[in-house]
């Protein structure tokens, strides 16, 4: 009996055992099977959602996401406000007052924590982030038309040379992120030296304008706004050069390099024929002739029209006039032909750049470009409602009591949507590319004819003649100053020309800032310079 | 050798002394054996000198008995601790409780069914140790409630335990309406990682096992239970019962602000009109509505019907089919919830090794909700205009309680249903295979309008209403083996091993309708509409796991488990698709050893450790991937819809001005990982009557899912990463003492005792977080939503619990005139700890001032019976030692008449000041320990009457009466500390019959 049960175990176990694994075997091959599908079942397609993996496969996918590489420049980070922040503002073109609202810029109270100073720098690279996904993906795209395809990747390369050419010339030596950063380990990146990042803009621009054909567009830029660019390029390694301005110790022959400039600003000035200056300066800043008409080589594209957030419409009227509703101008810059609102009439203004009168005073009573800064304020009616004057800020008078400074009168909307208007900004124009051509000729024939007419336009008279190199180029620079105020541009052309501490006489700049602004301190923490 | 002697012997149940068969008698060291008949009767004819004879039956503590020179015995036998050999579910299979080498509390259903819930959590506060249930809207007809198991472990993903249901996961706990708790058999509560590892990516939280009831019993027997419920407030309404002592503090408050009185018969800038406080006096104003009669019922009435048929056929077949009706109400008019649900079970036995069970249920429900009324609006204002639409105080006045009451709609249906299909194939005796597919799917329609005039969005946007669908479908298929084997008698080995696949998928279409051209056809006529928006969404994600338990008992002293899951998930990275879960336990039934019977003291004594890591995979799917973002573009005067790279996915800075970038694909983005250590104790004693389950726990989460800062140059703000780590440590008791056992009286009581320490011990670097730091070093981020005048409340500061509070000391009120006050430095206002001269505060002053994790909570029950058949059993709830952040200390309206006045200098209230700021302020914090007597039921059960078998009536009472101090009206709060329920707490009273046919 005992032994029976003995032997019975072991068959016993080896009947179950055998089944076991059988049943095992299936089971494991089952297991194996699930295992192996898995690897596709657990793949995620996001729905509703694009991405690289089911983007870019028509031509209006490669169109929208170039239009979506170009849309940071129309935010408030960038060119609807922070831009005039730290090129204007901080300036002689502006002072606080010591009214209204402030920005650190008035008074040069930055450090690598202002605000400004990461959005502006963020939103820079949201621009190049964006460009290169257009160039990473546009350039695999097969069923599109190899002129399209150009067309895109060329303005795509203008971008980014845009913005790193915006970066270099604020923040100088920054990272150089040539890829879309896909991962963590790709966040930090080394922060290269200028002239490297001169040569990358440099390259870029080359290729944009090898790529591009010349197409006038409002919110898009073609083969002149990369020679405009270009030229602006090679321009500032020349100034900064000859004028020893710092961090430009390393370019070699400044005269070599304006006369780059020189080629470049030739083709924009003298070898097309869809740009020009404008005759009439108040149609430069008419809100309804802006984007159709000859100036702008490279505008922003904001529209009253514009739906969801601000950067889709401007509200730069509300920031350049006077906190007042119902603000009303005249229409002309000489005065009479009716009165027009800034923004639609009820909208309430914030005032946030307030013009130094001081800086008013600088211009010639005959440049018409004063009239650009509005002294006299109307009612609807066209009767007068108020007069600037400096005195006006102790006034106890509500109307009065707000005009405390001639405002700028080149951001308006009179058939604004309520809050929501098309001023837009010039981020090149004719003018500008004029003056470089000036510039880097020298006091030539050409070198003459084209200050004069920007001059003409404004309503003065010729340049002194037969000025020395310098002094011809510095004559150049006053122009640009009267030329391009208000338009972000101040700190930038100070700096390429070696003037920021002299310059700027209204406030107490900070050395260490003066050419260089500081990066911003999330930028540092999360990527540490070595 | 010996010669044979033949013994006889009768065996019975110690308890009542009926007859015992079938128990196996041997006599030890031989292959002698017999079993008992039908009497209890034995005879065996044994060969050793010194016979000793073994005794064995399944539930029955097995003995031996030295012969000696006896011919007959008379032998007793007791039951093996009645919850100990209980078989417990756990995941993928059952075991004997006595193997449980994890922590896993039981609960019966019949625990559960005196009472009446939307959903079956709410009913689950105080019944196990580790299991906490904030029931802090009790007024919900549609139940709900916030449930944890030791603690939170997670701060952005889900912090609710799995429930799974009849062994198929549904859902994280919350509010589970498809359940009904009638067919409730039993309820596991997993908590330690041996127990929840089996559930790998999904275990973190702890797990809750739901069973629900088979068919038993011979013959088939028809059931019906009824219960109806009265809901009544367990305290007074607090509002303004006298206007004119309403006007003069309003008056008061206006003048110590600087401001003009507004009860002076005109209209105030907004168009309010106030009348004359003389008016008001003299009785001369019209108008007195007492608003809490148009919001609330009287009382608020709950029913709750059951019926249902089931049967059984000894083991080849099984049957349940139970329908319910479920009626909730809500205190506020309006406010309610109705539901029906049919469950259907089924089990046959095919032949001698495959067995079939299916399982289905259908449930239909329709949630009505009305909120937002306030009953403390002033009484002065009418409910009707002169011309009888209803009163609006002004053009902004969206608050007539009655005119959202009747004019609003928000209601929403919802219908699931599943079915389960499992085979049980018996191979051998030993090895046995279980297959089984689930399928569940439910949608749910919310439909809304908001009528013009009478309500912000509807007069902003000339109406406004719509339809928001949604639907989900989930699939599950497991299958797994299990083998279990008895080596050499001493050897217990069990061994399961199986795969599980789920998917899921939920669907959803969201139109909103605006600007119609009248409100009579509402979000009936979305088509009418002047502006249509729609959305819609759709999300799926996968599971495929593979796992194993391995169990070891020796001699049935020492036992050792072994679980292990990999897990593969569609929601993780591409880098990190599948995740690994082991655990492990090791237990000694100190009681089987020698040492400790001789002590004759343990009935059971077991200790128990185990270790384990299991995950939580509570995210959003697709947040691994790169996701583009979209805007408008204008190009030639055409709007573009434009894509691209980086994504918006919030907003930053004061007012909101900046977006914060996403969008960047994070492929090493995993689950997050908890670890825990639990050394427990299980020991009966005194004759089984006094049973006692000890555990500790020390439980780490690492990993946190969060949203890290990028460098700006990368083009993008955040990530989604893993990176924090949080601790919870604890001890828990449960108590279970059987007091009176025989005789006519019998009484149980048990004590149920929790204490959890959290701790947040990490939230990434400081560059990564951007978390701050103050200048006392407490390192910390905002968490959660803003309070009064300030950003924020909780935090999460290292070092201290997860939902701290943060803010400004306080100390008592100012009495002294200053030399050159301004409003917040006059006598009667809030002598904050960093109060400056100019009436500013020093925010470096800020610190913790608050912690609204409580230091235990408890529960005690107490349960008489008689043998008449009547009951009364009773259960108390504790929370002790948690803060409560309470605005109510300044809104509430009985308070206000305490304020300080130059008369009443007193330290506890400020003055009254219209236009004070509040910040964030240790003055709000408040002890928010609470008992409250939770039910009280009294039955009575019959049986065997003539056409009946079983009956049974009740009485029950549900939060009849709480204890505490805080100025909340109701002390129990959700678990961030702050008051939500703006009156007090619902008690209700339940009467039932549950007859058995």
């Amino acid at each position: 009996m005992k032994q029976q049960i003995i032997s019975n175990r072991p068959s016993l176990f080896k009947n179950t055992f055998r089944k076991t694994r059988l049943v095992n075997r299936a089971l494991l091959t089952l297991a194996l099977l699930l295992l192996l599908s898995c690897e596709d079942m657990l793949k995620e397609n996001a729905y509703g959602s694009y991405s690289n993996d089911n983007y870019y496969q028509t031509e209006a996918d490669a169109l929208n996401s170039l239009l979506y590489a170009y849309d940071p420049i129309n935010n408030i980070e960038y060119a609807q406000r922070f831009l005039f922040y730290l090129m204007d503002v901080s300036t002689n073109q502006y002072k606080s007052y010591n009214k209204g609202i402030e920005t650190a810029f008035f008074n040069w109270e930055i450090n690598p924590n202002t605000e400004e100073f990461t959005y502006f720098f963020k939103y820079a690279y949201l621009g190049i982030s964006r460009a290169n996904s257009v160039l990473e993906n546009v350039v695999k795209m097969d069923n599109i038309t190899e002129v399209i395809r150009q067309q895109y990747l060329g303005e795509a390369h203008f971008l980014r040379a845009f913005h790193y050419f915006m970066l270099v010339r604020t923040f100088g030596e920054v990272p150089l992120h040539e890829k879309v950063v896909e991962s963590l380990n790709q966040a930090r990146s080394e922060y290269v030296s200028i002239e490297e990042l001169y040569n990358f803009i440099i390259n870029d621009l080359e290729r944009a304008i090898e790529m591009t054909t010349i197409s006038k567009q409002q919110g898009r830029a073609d083969k002149v706004a990369a020679q405009s660019l270009l030229s602006k390029v090679y321009l500032t390694l020349a100034s900064s050069k000859m004028t020893s301005a710092p961090g430009y110790e390393w370019v070699n022959d400044y005269e070599a390099m304006y006369s780059k400039a020189a080629e470049y600003a030739f083709e924009v000035v003298e070898n097309q024929s869809i740009y020009g200056l404008d005759p009439d300066l108040a149609n430069v800043y008419n809100v309804e002739s802006q984007s159709t008409g000859i100036e702008h080589i490279f505008i922003t594209s904001m529209s009253r029209d514009g739906r969801g957030d601000e950067g889709n419409f401007s509200q730069l009227p509300q920031i350049y006039t006077i906190g007042l509703a119902g603000v009303y101008i005249s229409s002309s810059l000489t005065g009479g032909g009716g009165v027009i609102p800034t923004v639609a009439p009820n909208i309430s203004n914030w005032q946030v750049f307030r013009v130094d009168d001081e800086f008013y005073d600088t211009y010639d009573d005959t440049d018409r470009r004063k009239q650009l800064m509005v002294t006299t304020i109307y009612n609807e009616d066209g009767s007068v409602r108020a007069t600037w004057s400096k005195d006006n800020i102790e006034s106890s008078d509500p109307v009065l009591f707000q005009f405390y400074y001639p405002f700028c009168r080149k951001y308006t909307d009179p058939y604004s949507n309520a809050h929501r208007t098309s001023a837009n900004v010039y981020l090149i124009r004719f003018a500008e590319v004029a003056l470089a051509y000036a510039e880097a000729v020298g006091p030539t024939e050409k070198g003459y004819e084209w200050i004069n007419k920007v001059r003409a336009r404004a309503g003065l008279g010729e340049l002194t003649p037969g000025l020395s190199v310098r002094d011809f180029r510095e004559a150049v620079w006053d122009e640009l100053t009267f030329e391009l105020a208000f338009e972000g541009h101040g700190l930038l052309e100070l700096r390429r020309t070696n003037q920021v501490m002299e310059k700027i006489t209204n406030k107490p700049v900070k050395e260490e800032y003066a050419y260089l602004y500081p990066i911003p301190q999330r930028e540092i923490d999360l990527n540490p310079r070595d | 050798m010996a010669q044979q002697r033949r013994i006889t012997g009768t065996v019975t149940d110690i308890r009542d002394n009926s007859a015992m068969i079938g128990v196996t008698v041997l006599e030890k060291g031989t292959n002698n054996g017999t079993v008992t008949d039908i009497e209890g009767n034995f005879s065996i004819n044994v060969i050793s000198d010194n016979p000793v004879l073994s005794l064995s039956s399944i539930g029955y503590r097995t003995i031996e008995i030295n012969v000696g020179s006896e011919s007959h015995l008379i032998i007793q036998m007791k039951e093996d601790t009645e919850l100990l050999d209980e078989l417990v579910v756990v995941g993928y299979g059952t075991m004997r409780k006595s193997d449980l080498t994890g922590s896993v509390s039981s609960i019966s259903g019949s625990e559960l069914s005196d009472r009446s819930a939307g959903s079956f959590e709410t009913l689950l506060q105080g019944k196990v140790a580790g299991l906490q249930v904030f029931n802090s809207s009790n007024d919900n007809p549609q139940g709900g409630a916030t449930v944890r198991v030791r603690g939170v472990s997670s701060i952005n993903a889900s912090n609710a335990p799995l429930v799974v249901v009849d062994g198929i996961p549904i859902a994280d706990a919350g509010g589970i309406n498809s359940i009904n708790p009638t067919t409730i058999e039993s309820i596991e509560v997993l908590k330690d990682a041996s127990a929840t590892a089996i559930f790998g990516s999904r275990g973190a939280n702890g797990v809750i096992m739901v069973t629900t009831k088979k068919g038993t019993g011979e013959k088939p027997n028809v059931w019906v239970n009824h219960k109806t419920s009265i809901g009544l407030f367990s305290e007074k309404l607090d509002y303004w019962r006298d206007p004119v002592q309403m006007i003069r503090l309003d008056n008061e408050s206006r003048e110590n602000a600087g401001l003009d009185p507004i009860y002076i018969g005109q209209r105030d800038p907004s168009g309010t009109y106030y009348p004359f406080l003389a008016d008001v006096e003299s009785g001369a104003w019209p108008y007195h509505t007492h608003w809490e009669d148009y919001i609330f019922r009287d009382a608020s009435i709950t029913t709750d019907t059951n019926i249902g048929v089931q049967g059984s056929n000894g083991k080849s077949n099984n049957y349940y089919i139970s329908l319910g009706y479920y009626t909730g109400q809500g205190m506020q008019k309006r406010d309610d919830y109705d539901k029906f649900s049919l469950d259907l079970s089924y089990m046959n036995k095919l032949s001698e090794i495959l067995t079939v069970h299916t399982k289905s249920g259908f449930f239909t429900g329709i949630r009505n909700t009305n909120y937002g009324l306030d009953y403390t609006r002033n009484p002065l204002f009418p409910v009707y205009s002169g011309d009888g639409s209803y009163y609006k105080m002004n053009q902004q006045d969206y608050g007539n309680p009655v005119a959202l009451t009747n004019e609003r709609v928000s209601n929403t249906p919802n219908t699931d249903g599943f079915a389960t299909l499992q085979f049980d194939l018996d191979i051998t005796k030993e090895l046995q295979l279980v297959v089984r597919g689930n399928g569940r799917a439910g949608t749910s329609t919310y439909n809304f309008y908001n009528p013009r005039v009478y309500t912000q969005g509807g007069d902003y946007y000339n109406g406004e209403g719509g339809i928001n669908t949604s639907s989900y479908s989930n699939l599950t298929f497991d299958g797994y083996m299990t083998y279990s084997k008895i080596f050499d008698s001493v050897h217990n080995f069990s061994a399961m091993a199986g795969v599980t696949y789920e998917s899921s998928r939920s669907k959803g279409v969201n139109t909103t309708g605006r600007d119609f051209s009248n409100d009579i056809l509402k979000e009936e006529n979305l088509a009418g509409a002047g502006e249509r928006f729609i959305t819609n969404y759709l999300t799926e994600s996968v599971l495929a796991s593979g796992f194993t338990r391995l169990n070891y008992v020796y001699k049935d002293r020492y036992l050792a488990t072994f679980t292990a899951r990999a897990d593969g998930s569609s929601k993780f990275g591409d880098n990190n698709k599948w995740g690994y879960f082991p655990s492990g336990a090791l237990s000694w039934r100190l009681s089987e050893e020698e040492f400790i019977r001789e002590l004759d003291f343990f009935d059971h004594l077991k200790i128990r450790a185990s270790y384990g890591v299991s995950g939580n995979q509570g995210i959003a799917p697709y947040q691994t991937m790169s996701q583009f973002g979209q805007d408008y573009y204008y190009l030639n005067g055409d709007e573009y819809i434009i894509y691209g790279v980086g994504q918006q996915i919030g907003r930053e800075g004061i007012g909101d001005r900046f977006v914060t970038w996403g969008g960047m694909a994070n492929k090493d983005l995993r689950w997050e990982k908890t670890s825990q250590l639990d050394v427990g104790l299980d020991m009966t004693i005194i004759d089984n009557r006094l049973n006692l389950t000890f555990d500790f726990y020390e439980k780490r989460t690492e990993d946190l899912l969060r949203q890290q800062f990028l460098n700006p140059s990368t083009g993008f703000d955040k990530v989604w990463t893993n990176d924090g780590e949080i601790e919870n440590k604890g001890i828990e008791l449960a108590l279970d003492a059987h007091i009176l056992t025989t005789g006519k009286w019998k009484l149980d009581a048990g004590l149920v005792f929790s204490r959890n320490r959290n701790k947040v011990l990490g939230i990434g670097s400081q560059n990564e977080s951007g978390y701050i730091v103050d200048k006392n070093g407490i390192r910390y981020e905002p968490y959660g939503s803003g309070v009064m005048n300030d950003a924020f409340l909780n935090v999460l500061a290292i070092g201290y619990p997860i939902n701290s509070f943060y803010g400004y000391k306080v100390d008592g009120i100012i009495q002294e005139m200053q030399s050159d006050p301004v409003k917040m430095t006059r006598p009667g206002e809030f002598n904050y700890i960093g109060l400056l001269e100019d009436g500013t505060l020093d925010p470096d002053q800020r610190t913790i001032i608050g912690d609204p994790n409580p230091d235990f909570t408890s529960s005690f029950h107490v349960s008489l019976r008689h043998q008449s058949g009547f009951d009364l059993s009773f259960m108390a709830y504790l929370m002790y030692g948690n803060d409560i952040y309470s605005t109510r200390k300044l809104s509430k309206i009985s308070l206000q008449q305490d304020r300080w006045t130059p008369e009443n200098p007193t330290n506890e209230r400020p003055s009254l000041r219209a236009d004070r700021q509040y910040f964030a302020s240790s003055w709000f914090v408040e002890d928010g320990s609470f008992l409250r007597i939770q039910n009280i039921t009294l039955g009575y059960s019959l049986s065997k009457l003539k056409f009946i078998q079983d009956a049974r009536v009740y009485f029950n009472a549900t939060n009849p009466i709480t204890f505490y101090k805080t100025s909340e009206f109701d002390p129990e709060v959700g678990e961030n500390g702050r008051g939500l329920s703006s009156y007090p707490r619902v008690a209700s009273f339940t009467a039932g019959i549950e007859l058995k046919f």
